[in-house]
């Protein structure tokens, strides 16, 4: 069976890596990123799944969201956004984002949604 | 013979001169009659001619004849009057009680009336006041009768002149009695000082008519006033203009009093000053009030100008009348370019509207108002400060304008959004490792499940849900920040509420399984607002509900519609709030007290953020409640078309 490819876009190492063995561990595939920047120059395989994090230093996960809804390459794709504040919600489904995850969540609940996502 | 005849001779020249004496008689005689006759016809052109009216009776009052003046003042014709008795003229009218009895009994005594003075309402003419004259005539003419003349005189204009003249100096009197007013004359030419008795009363002499030499007058002066008082005399009549001066006097009794005076000067057919008159009054009291208010203003604005707040007064049209000096040295401004509109340049283009919505609904209801806004400094920065103004009212209660305080709060608006610019970043910075951890607790349980160590994975699953709370409180944390700081943010959505209170029910009664949660849904149709807030706000609710009646577990949530809003509310039937503590219930970290017994945790700011949210979304949050017997927390929602 082909492994499901998720590109995971985090600014802190200590969450990314968690997420990272987490869903490793689920049998996905993960490309972690610290920054949104290689998807910008389209430099990363293309994924089965997004997941962004809604606030980072160098771009916002909205706007990178938007980015990939706006390419034929990507718009497809699915994309969960997660963020601390649980008020952004409504503005990741407004950016195009398929679903959304406040911080902290439960894992049950993430994997959940990764599975619908990419099934 | 000779002697007879020499006899008749005599006889003859005797007869002859008796004859021409009998002729010279006769001719006296007709010359008499003629005068006679002249000095009649010269009465009666006197009595036709005379101005006033006269009437001419017999003894029994009938009317023999009457001048043009009789008939034409009391608006007679000859024929109504001539053979008729006086008293029976004009139906009767003419019946004077007094002059018909001065007429029957006292007239036959002296053959004369004299200046018998009738008040009486005449037909036709109406009221008059006239003095009557009557006389006997006794005339031999033809019928030889008595007859008497009644003269009138009319004297009621020259009465009522009199009267109102009477009137004019009784008031005047009592005027200047009430006013202390004294009247004074000077006669330059005697230098002597006359004047009535007020003007005594206000020397201290009693009320005796005053009378004094110009240097005893002098000498009462109140020695520091007396050179001025002495040259504005001098000039007065040099200059030929009015006196108007107020200074003391010293009493007999040496006490001192203020006195306003106004005089005018005379002068002679020469040109020469003759006399001053004027008037003086007895201002010691009035002066005495005006120190006393002039200490009072001079205290406040000393104690005004070194307070360490801004103090403002204005007029009842919102005018600007005083500024402190703290005012002044903020703004750099004079008190002239301030007072009137010219505060108004100071305040921050950005405030202004909101500043005159406040400041102009104040003063039309007259209420006290507060309100932050941006000043100009003299520096040209612009700080928040916190201006509190209350109306003023004059002792009969008329609005007379506003006195005010501005305080510099600016420090401390900037140490607040410093505060709450660190509470939104400490919030969202806690999140990051509280996701860590939150990740690395679930992790551990999972690992130790699989190794089937479930004691361990319990543990691990109570740290879930500690970390669950944690994120709870650092949420509230975060709206807190956002509430202070104007950012929160609403997505306004249409949504059925009756649908919507069913979900918010169904996950509140899976959070609080031992609690009968029960829905009252009357309203109908879908309100416009921010779901997840809306959300928020039901959840605090239910929870606080839950929260607060430990002993008796059931919560009713209801909706329905009034004046065009929908009514939401959440029941309970818990230990109830006191009276004392609902206004404060919404207040920022406002907790139900441990002293009520009730050990409850919390932060005492989920109240606050739902009322935030709901005045926000453009509704009303309120409660009702009992202690002992529950509480139940309402808001209203505006019923807005949907987008």
């Amino acid at each position: 069976m082909i492994k499901k490819k998720i590109t995971l876009v985090e600014d802190d190492p200590d969450i990314l890596s968690t997420l990272n063995m987490i869903l490793e561990e689920a049998g996905y595939e993960v490309e972690p990123l610290t920054s949104p920047i290689p998807i910008i120059r389209g430099n990363y395989p293309v994924p089965d799944l997004f997941i962004l994090d809604k606030r980072m230093p160098d771009m916002d996960g909205l706007e990178v969201c938007r980015y990939l809804k706006s390419e034929v390459l990507t718009k497809d794709i699915p994309v969960i956004i997660i963020s601390a504040s649980p008020r952004f919600g409504s503005h990741a489904l407004k950016a195009g984002a398929d679903d959304f995850l406040a911080k902290p969540f439960q894992m049950a609940t993430l994997l959940a949604l990764v599975k619908q996502h990419t099934e | 013979m000779q002697s007879i005849n020499e006899e008749l001779k005599a006889s003859k020249e005797e007869l002859q001169s008796a004859n021409e004496e009998l002729t010279t008689i006769n001719e006296e005689l007709q010359t008499r009659i003629a005068e006679l006759k002249e000095s009649r016809d010269y009465a009666q052109a006197i009595i036709g001619t005379m101005h006033g009216p006269l009437v001419v009776l017999n003894t029994q009052m009938r009317i023999r004849t009457a001048n043009k003046a009789f008939y034409e003042f009391f608006k007679f014709n000859q024929e109504e009057t001539e053979g008729r008795l006086l008293y029976e003229l004009h139906d009767g009218h003419w019946e004077v009680p007094s002059l018909s009895q001065h007429l029957r009994d006292t007239f036959p005594k002296h053959n004369a009336v004299k200046d018998f003075e009738i008040s009486h309402n005449f037909p036709v003419i109406g009221h008059r006041i006239m003095v009557v004259n009557a006389h006997k005539l006794v005339q031999k003419d033809g019928n030889d009768e008595t007859k008497i003349l009644l003269a009138f005189e009319d004297i009621t204009r020259y009465r009522k002149a009199e009267q109102s003249l009477i009137q004019t100096q009784e008031h005047l009197k009592l005027a200047l009695q009430g006013g202390s007013v004294g009247t004074w004359l000077w006669n330059l030419k005697t230098n002597e000082v006359m004047g009535s008795p007020e003007q005594a009363s206000i020397f201290g002499l009693g009320g005796k008519p005053f009378y004094k030499t110009l240097n005893e007058w002098q000498n009462s002066l109140y020695p520091d006033d007396a050179p001025q008082v002495r040259a504005e005399l001098e000039r007065s009549i040099k200059e030929k203009r009015p006196v108007d001066m107020e200074f003391r006097i010293v009493s007999p009794d040496k006490t001192v009093h203020w006195i306003l005076s106004k005089a005018n000067p005379y002068y002679d057919d020469q040109g020469k000053p003759a006399k001053m008159v004027g008037i003086n009054i007895n201002i010691t009291e009035r002066r005495r009030d005006i120190e006393a208010l002039a200490e009072s203003e001079k205290r406040f604005h000393i104690m005004s100008d070194n307070a360490p707040v801004m103090i403002w007064m204005a007029d009842s049209k919102g005018d600007c009348t005083f500024l402190n000096k703290t005012w002044l040295s903020f703004t750099g401004k004079s008190m002239e370019e301030e007072c009137g509109t010219g505060w108004h340049k100071g305040i921050h283009p950005d405030d202004t509207e909101k500043f005159f919505a406040t400041y102009n609904d104040a003063f039309k209801n007259q209420h006290e108002f507060k309100i932050d806004y941006r000043l100009k400094r003299h520096d040209g920065e612009y700080r928040w400060i916190m201006n509190h103004g209350v109306p003023r009212y004059v002792k009969e209660g008329s609005f007379i304008g506003y006195i005010g305080t501005c305080i510099d709060i600016n420090d401390r608006m900037y140490l607040e959004r410093q505060k709450d610019d660190f509470m939104g970043i400490a919030s969202h910075e806690l999140k990051t490792p509280v996701t860590s951890i939150k990740a690395y607790a679930q992790i551990l349980q999972e690992k130790f499940r699989k190794a089937n160590d479930l004691n361990s994975a319990g543990l691990l699953g109570k740290m879930d849900n500690q970390i669950d709370k944690l994120t709870d409180l650092i949420n509230t944390l975060l709206d807190v920040a956002r509430v202070q700081t104007g950012q929160m943010d609403f997505d306004e959505d249409d949504f059925d509420i009756n649908q919507f209170i069913r979900e918010i029910s169904e996950e509140a009664q899976q959070t609080f399984p031992a609690t009968e949660i029960s829905l009252n849904l009357q309203a109908t149709g879908k309100v416009f607002a921010d779901r997840s807030r809306i959300g928020q706000v039901f959840n605090n609710l239910i929870s606080n509900a839950h929260k607060y009646s430990p002993k008796n577990p059931k919560i009713i949530i209801s909706s329905g519609h009034c004046n065009g809003e929908f009514i939401m509310s959440v029941q309970d039937f818990g230990v109830g709030i006191p009276k004392d503590l609902q206004e404060q219930i919404f207040q920022r970290f406002f907790r139900i007290g441990e002293s009520a017994g009730n050990r409850v945790s919390g932060l005492g700011l989920g109240l606050y953020i739902s009322s935030q949210i709901i005045k926000q979304q453009g509704g009303r949050i309120w409660l009702e409640s009992e202690p002992g017997k529950g509480s139940k927390f309402s808001f209203s929602l505006p019923a807005k078309p949907g987008k």
